[in-house]
């Protein structure tokens, strides 16, 4: 068993007996950010750095483990130790800290392995590890699975990456670099490009170079790996459409202020616009439909419409579906999303553009969680109130 | 032919029935946009639910689907789907039977009209075809029957096709285009419009009605299927967020009144939705497997985990198509052979 306790270093203060879920919670004279970044810092940052994938929750963190029973027997995640900020700066009002340790079967045994949720507001939470990728997308996969529609994957689209990623640039004074990206091109093939492999540092393609030329290509950004080569400010990070940030270099302060935050702006934005759109949530009883405009013309003919069910297959999970009218090449089919039997319905207008349109109870959240997976099948998508 | 051939077959006039009926659906929608929008015609479009009694014996004569009416003249039109278009050759003659037996009920004095005295002084009567159709039905109605004079009309009679098509004008999307081809027969404004033009339906305005104000059915009665999707993805969630759940006919048909209202608003019926269509599709899922339950009109069901549910469903409504298919035709053999049985005794 092995097992670091970041929390020994603090010389924690029990000033009264607060408990969560019946965990005993420990408060720290301190700022939580000091806890992370040293985590941040301690942290093999050659190998693989820490992981960082954010949610949306409709219950803040500490309700969420005392009704969702997180750290039950199925769950993966063991609640070692809550920890909370007694200091009243603005940082520490934001953040609570929960250090939860999580295992995972491994070869008969258990393993103990640390990691946090991290509750930024009423409505997010982070999840953050040091694990490889894989298991830390197992606990993301439990985390999706088994709290929806309580909790929800965060999610910005290809240009949402960029305004975020230059207003980083401009504000945090960085000279960012692109060192590999992947990103989905037309036909809807990956292309993973690697600079780093031929190039120096310095020479290596800038933010705004890479999405003109993605522009031109006609190819959406899903994931980038960037580093600032400025002396000062050391940076080296990954940044997905899907609330993923991975950090290998520099500190949590500057990710969390510049790419955390917008990206938690940006998503709790789209869920509240898919607020008030079934049919029994609006006035005279009309559903508030959406529209997903796509560039490259995604459903041109009817082969295009069977590879999307095909491609909805693969990605989209826990769902029935009902097609209608199955192209030629207009689409109409019914979608039901299993996790709370949301329905809504898909029509597709000409060749680049799906309309969806809500049915008697559809929940934001279930709107959110198809239109995070058609983006990320399609990423050119951009999504529209439909005119009237 | 194979079981499993017939077992595909099958599917395919469910998946055909049902696309024939959406887009019936589309072409009521799309005729009473048109007709209400061109002035030039002089007509309105009256109803796509209202019922028709003969004048002299009041006898209940049904409910024609589309219902037109010029404004200034006590003129009108009785549109009919020709309702499904099976693949089977024997079956198709019956089908065409079957509404050659509806569009005779309408050759006569009608009651039941937009005017005050309920009546006009006259009406044509069409027959709405899919183009696929077509060519059969024609064969079938005109050349076999009517110029054969084995059938005639007191009234104009035409037979009107209809076919989704790309479209290049609207850009966006498709068009629906109505044509008749016996050339504005039935008269009037709309006759001398289609002598010369075909009516042209663009899709993206009908889909924002069909999809958004939840006009989704016609007063045909809609494949077993079709009634399927819709109350399991339209109408059940309200009720319920299990897989398993009990559901009552009257909490269904409170729903469906609500949200899948009647085209006029002042039509006797609530729903677009009929309860006895609703009663029939819950005792056929029984059949199916999925309604495990049936206590008075409460019904038990179970819905499968499928990602394909109506795939899934469709399956199982084919097989229960070829086992009944099956035992009529046993049935019939018992018949034929206790007849011969008899026949023998006799002798």
């Amino acid at each position: 068993m092995n097992r670091k306790d970041y929390t020994k270093t603090a010389n924690s203060v029990n000033s009264n007996h607060e408990r969560i879920g019946g965990h005993l919670v420990e408060k720290i004279p301190y700022d939580i950010s000091v806890i992370i970044n040293k985590f941040v810092k301690d942290c093999p940052q050659k190998n693989r750095g820490v992981n960082i994938d954010i949610f949306l929750t409709k219950e803040p963190l500490p309700k969420l483990i005392e009704t969702k029973k997180i750290d039950d027997e199925k769950s993966p995640i063991k609640i070692n130790k809550i920890i909370k900020s007694v200091e009243n700066d603005p940082i520490s009002n934001r953040c609570i800290i929960y250090f939860i340790t999580f295992d995972k079967l491994m070869r008969g045994e258990y393993e103990f392995k640390d990691g946090f949720l991290l509750g930024i507001d009423d409505d997010s939470f982070c999840l953050i590890t040091n694990y490889r990728r894989g298991d830390h997308d197992k606990v993301c996969r439990w985390i999706t699975s088994n709290l929806f529609p309580m909790v929800n994957k965060a999610f910005i689209t290809s240009s949402e990456m960029y305004d975020i990623l230059t207003k980083m640039e401009k504000d945090g004074k960085y000279d960012l670099r692109v060192k590999m990206d992947y990103a989905r091109v037309k036909d809807l093939s990956r292309s993973l490009t690697e600079y780093f492999r031929s190039r120096k540092p310095d020479k290596l393609p800038k933010i705004d170079e890479i999405f003109e030329e993605k522009k031109l290509s006609k190819s959406y950004m899903r994931m980038m790996k960037i580093i600032s080569i400025h002396d000062q400010k050391n940076i080296g990070i990954t940044f997905t459409g899907n609330g993923h940030v991975g950090i290998y270099d520099g500190t949590f302060d500057e990710i969390f202020d510049y790419l955390i935050t917008p990206t938690i702006e940006l998503s709790k934005r789209k869920l509240k616009n898919f607020e008030s759109r079934s049919m029994s949530n609006t006035p005279n009883k009309n559903p508030r439909p959406l529209e997903i405009n796509f560039y490259t013309g995604a459903f041109g003919t009817k082969d295009d419409v069977i590879d999307f069910i095909e491609r909805l297959n693969g990605k989209y999970s826990r769902f029935s579906y009902s097609i209608v009218h199955g192209g030629n090449p207009h689409l109409f089919m019914y979608i039901m999303d299993r996790y709370d039997f949301s329905t809504f319905s898909l029509r597709s207008v000409g060749s680049d553009s799906l309309i969806i349109t809500p049915q008697i109870k559809t929940s934001p959240e279930s709107l959110m969680r198809f239109i995070d997976c058609v983006i990320s099948l399609y990423p050119d998508g951009e999504i529209f109130e439909v005119s009237r | 032919m194979t079981e499993e051939s017939d077992l595909d077959l099958c599917i395919e006039q469910i998946r055909t029935d049902i696309d024939r009926y959406y887009f019936s659906v589309f072409v009521t929608i799309g005729i009473r946009d048109f007709v209400n929008k061109k002035d030039v015609l002089d007509l309105k479009f009256v109803s796509a639910e209202r019922k028709m009694k003969d004048k002299s014996t009041g006898e209940d004569l049904g409910n024609p689907d589309i219902i037109l009416q010029y404004v200034t003249t006590p003129e009108g039109i009785l549109i009919e789907f020709k309702s499904s278009s099976p693949l089977n050759p024997s079956i198709f003659l019956r089908s065409i039977d079957e509404d050659i037996e509806q569009l005779e009920k309408y050759d006569k004095e009608l009651i039941g009209w937009d005017t005050e005295s309920k009546t006009v002084d006259n009406h044509s009567i069409v027959l709405l075809v899919h183009h696929e159709d077509c060519k059969k039905v024609r064969t079938e109605i005109i050349d076999n029957r009517i110029s054969k004079n084995e059938l005639t009309f007191n009234h104009i009679f035409s037979i009107w096709e209809w076919t989704p098509e790309i479209s290049t004008k609207y850009g966006k999307g498709e068009q629906i285009v109505i044509r008749d081809y016996d050339n504005g027969i039935i008269g009037n404004k709309l006759g001398e419009y289609l002598k010369t033009n075909d009516i042209i339906l663009p899709i993206s305005d009908i889909e924002e009605q069909y999809g958004d104000k939840q006009l989704k059915f016609i007063r045909k009665e809609p494949p077993m299927a079709y009634l399927i999707d819709v109350i399991l993805f339209v109408l059940l969630p309200k009720l319920t967020s299990e897989p398993e759940t009990t559901v009552s006919l009257n909490d269904l048909m409170e729903v469906a009144g609500e949200y899948l209202p009647s085209w006029v608003p002042d039509c006797s019926q609530k729903s677009q939705i009929r309860r006895f269509w609703v009663k029939k599709c819950m005792n056929t899922l029984k059949e199916i497997g999925i309604v495990k339950k049936i206590v008075n009109e409460d019904y038990t069901m179970h819905l499968p985990i499928r990602k394909n549910l109506t795939e899934d469903i469709m399956k199982r409504l084919a097989r229960l198509e070829l086992k009944n298919r099956k035992s009529i035709f046993k049935k019939r053999r018992i018949e034929e052979t206790d007849a011969k049985a008899k026949t023998l005794d006799d002798f």
